[in-house]
């Protein structure tokens, strides 16, 4: 049973049964976190998103809440996104060194 | 032979219109983009005795269209090589946003097409502290790169050299038909694209390690504020508030003085022309229905300005994502906030900034309730019939009874379309998963004159597509209102009102009559309801004539007495409050308008959406004004 596994080795295993996986969803406003993954049942729509900057290995930082809490502001990259809540969920991170 | 073709492609923000006023300066025109109404701006380059067509196609954010506006933009460049043109797309890319940007133009090239790359805004880049390397950028993509700043004018002269040099490479490569790709294809050549892009990026890109950039951080500062628990909220109510004091304190006087000046120019022609037919023509007919254009003028040139400044500011987008959430009960989402908004001038800019909406669906949803938004011809209408029926005494809560009314009818409008919007939501038309990501650009000054620019293609859009519609139906209703004229008897020159009531408008209020008798209309309102299809405002009109005992008497404060103490046969009331209540919800929610059916018509590309449309409205329309008058009276 691995305990706390280097995060290199998270890029190339996924199981769930192993480690828990951090989702978006969990990480604190003002903490920047890698991209591991981004799941979800719309291939386009994943690939979309990488055109806005949501690809793997980016760091990916929640900015702010906006005042209804949803959306939520992130810094991708060099830009500012709202994104919505229930994506949060689907977007696996790590967290930086 | 043809002009080469120039496209400008890029991601929405990255000043690629900035770019396409700066190389063609005043020499562009507004078409369409061949099968569909997406508006291509046009503009020529000279160079070197050269000529250049310059295009300036809608925003892509990846190579896999979604948007309609997308969507046109690959089948234009796709229509470019079918057809043997000789093309260059200048991809631009934003400087500090580069990675991002570059994906675009590697994937083009990747598929084939001939490109060249202006990396845009490197005046803001290098407040930045951001250095592009431009050889080692052009080596990855295999493309020319040149460093520019459009709003500067920097780097113009190495673009409009890049445009006669002969394509990149001469090879001919097949390029990729993007009508026909598969979505397969497309995710495999947008993930390539991502890592090229990466690769030019980490070879040729400087960015200061470990800071936020200065202009993010601005604008993140300044988020802090505009999306604050409580400051949020508050400035974008006294934003909407400041929005609309403007339109109606500003657009008033301008609007009446245009008014007056048709008036006065159409009693001027009268005079001059010999009386007959062409006179009635053209001082009745054609003269009205350009001024029924016109007089809207004003108040879209004032929105337009100040949405321009929203949105080229930035906050716009912002505005949108705060009313998101508020917005997704009812099945729409912040990107309906625009159309919207629009619509409380008129429902056809409206309709056509729903362009920028992802999901189908979710546009049509905009565009059918579009026309619920309480639009500037909807005005004389209400004016007329609030004063004529709220007596004076009405004071609720020591406010003005006629404005608490006229504010009631903006509200009545917003809930009647979030209602339908929930109904729609058991519809096919609910799209449940819209993409749920939107880019927020970074704050940036307004600049005159792209804000000029901005309002005056509004404008003209406005002028020749509604116009277009607003003349025709002018004209063919006036037609449908002076023949067949009456036989007049020599010196008893009949009044306007006889002649309207022999004519086949008239023929057409009468028969409809039984139809509208329910709602407590004689046949003179019907007329009015008429003819009002060519303008909501018309109805003013319409009824004026009507209840004008001679052709001169033009007083609107008379129209409302005359309304108020219209009598039967019998002597009581001819209309009544409830006729009134149900008069102002019928113009609410009918789709009084011909010019939005044809918009809509065109947006969505078939006859069925206005169709049902209008339909469904008017059936909405009569029930709901039915039974406020059962309930009334």
């Amino acid at each position: 049973m691995i305990q706390n596994p280097p995060p290199s080795l998270l890029k190339f295993n996924l199981n769930k049964d192993i480690m828990p996986l951090m989702t978006l969803d969990e990480i604190a406003i003002g903490r920047p976190v890698r991209i591991l993954a981004l799941t979800g049942p719309d291939e386009s729509e994943r690939a979309r998103m990488t055109g806005l900057g949501l690809r793997l290995g980016a760091t990916i930082t929640k900015v702010l809440l906006t005042p209804l809490r949803d959306p939520v502001e992130c810094l991708v990259g060099p830009q500012l996104l709202t994104i919505e809540r229930r994506i949060l969920k689907r977007i696996q991170v790590e967290p930086l060194r | 032979m043809s002009p080469r073709i120039v496209a400008l492609a890029g991601r929405p923000n990255t000043g690629k219109t900035t770019l396409f006023n700066a190389l063609t300066g005043m020499r562009q025109k507004v078409a369409n983009f061949a099968g569909c109404t997406v508006e291509k701006a046009v503009g020529q380059v000279t160079v070197e005795r050269e000529d250049f067509e310059v295009i300036d196609l809608p925003g892509t954010h990846s190579l896999l269209p979604e948007t309609s506006d997308e969507k046109v933009a690959f089948n234009f460049l796709t229509d470019c090589i079918n057809e043997g043109s000789d093309l260059l797309v200048l991809c631009v890319a934003e400087a500090s946003n580069i990675e991002n940007d570059l994906a675009l133009a590697a994937g083009l090239k990747a598929a084939g097409y001939p490109i060249a790359v202006v990396v845009n805004m490197i005046d803001e880049a290098r407040l930045n502290d951001v250095v592009v390397d431009p050889h080692a950028l052009s080596e990855v993509l295999g493309a020319p790169v040149v460093l520019a700043s459009a709003r500067l004018g920097e780097g113009l002269g190495q673009i409009t050299a890049l445009l006669t040099a002969g394509t990149a490479d001469g090879k001919l490569v097949k390029a990729l038909d993007f009508r026909l790709a598969s979505p397969a294809r497309l995710r495999e050549l947008q993930a390539l694209s991502v890592l090229t892009a990466a690769r030019a990026y980490a070879k040729a890109v400087r960015v200061p390690p470990r800071v936020l950039l200065p202009t993010l951080a601005r604008s993140i500062s300044v988020d802090r504020v505009v999306f604050h628990p409580l400051a949020g909220p508050l400035i974008l109510t006294v934003t909407m508030f400041l929005l609309f004091q403007a339109l109606f304190t500003g657009a008033k006087p301008l609007m009446d003085f245009l008014n007056s000046a048709f008036a006065a120019f159409s009693d001027i022609l009268r005079a001059r022309l010999p009386a007959g037919s062409l006179s009635d023509f053209i001082c009745d007919g054609a003269l009205p229905g350009l001024a029924a254009v016109v007089v809207f003028v004003p108040q879209i040139a004032i929105l337009f300005t100040l949405i321009g400044i929203l949105e080229h500011s930035g906050y716009l987008p912002r505005a949108g994502a705060m009313l998101d959430r508020a917005l997704r009960p009812f099945g729409l989402d912040g990107k309906v906030f625009i159309p919207f908004l629009s619509g409380f001038a008129c429902a056809i800019p409206g309709i056509m900034a729903t362009r920028t909406i992802s999901s189908e669906k979710r546009r049509i949803v905009a565009i059918l309730l579009t026309p619920l938004m309480t639009c500037s011809a909807r005005l004389p209408v209400y004016a007329l019939i609030i004063t004529a029926f709220v007596p004076e005494t009405f004071r609720p809560l020591g406010l003005d009874g006629r404005g608490v009314v006229m504010a009631g009818m903006y509200a009545f409008g917003i809930v009647a379309a979030l209602l339908l919007a929930l109904a729609l939501k058991w519809t096919r038309l609910y799209e449940s998963a819209p993409p749920p990501i939107t880019v927020l650009p970074p704050y940036r000054l307004p600049r005159l004159r792209e804000l000029g620019r901005y309002v005056w293609s509004r404008c003209w859009h406005f002028i020749s597509r509604a116009g277009q519609v607003i003349l025709m139906v002018s004209v063919v209703l006036w037609a449908l209102a002076s023949y067949p004229r009456p036989p007049s008897d020599l010196g008893h020159p009949t009044s306007p009102a006889v002649r309207i009531e022999g004519s086949m408008l008239g023929m057409a209020g009468r028969a409809i009559e039984p139809l509208f008798r329910p709602l407590g209309w004689d046949w003179r309102v019907s007329v009015a309801v008429l003819s009002s299809l060519a303008a909501r405002e018309v109805f003013v009109g319409t009824l004026g004539t009507l209840y004008a005992m001679d052709g001169s008497q033009r007083s609107p404060r008379g129209l409302e007495r005359e309304l108020h103490d219209a009598k039967k046969a019998d002597g009581t009331p001819r209309y009544t409050l409830a006729t009134a209540v149900g008069l102002l919800i019928f113009f609410a929610i009918a789709l009084q308008c011909l010019s939005t059916v044809a918009i809509v018509r065109r947006e969505t590309g078939s006859s069925a959406w206005p169709t049902a449309q209008f339909a469904f409205l008017f059936v909405l329309a009569y029930t709901l004004s039915f039974a406020a008058v059962r309930l009334l009276s």
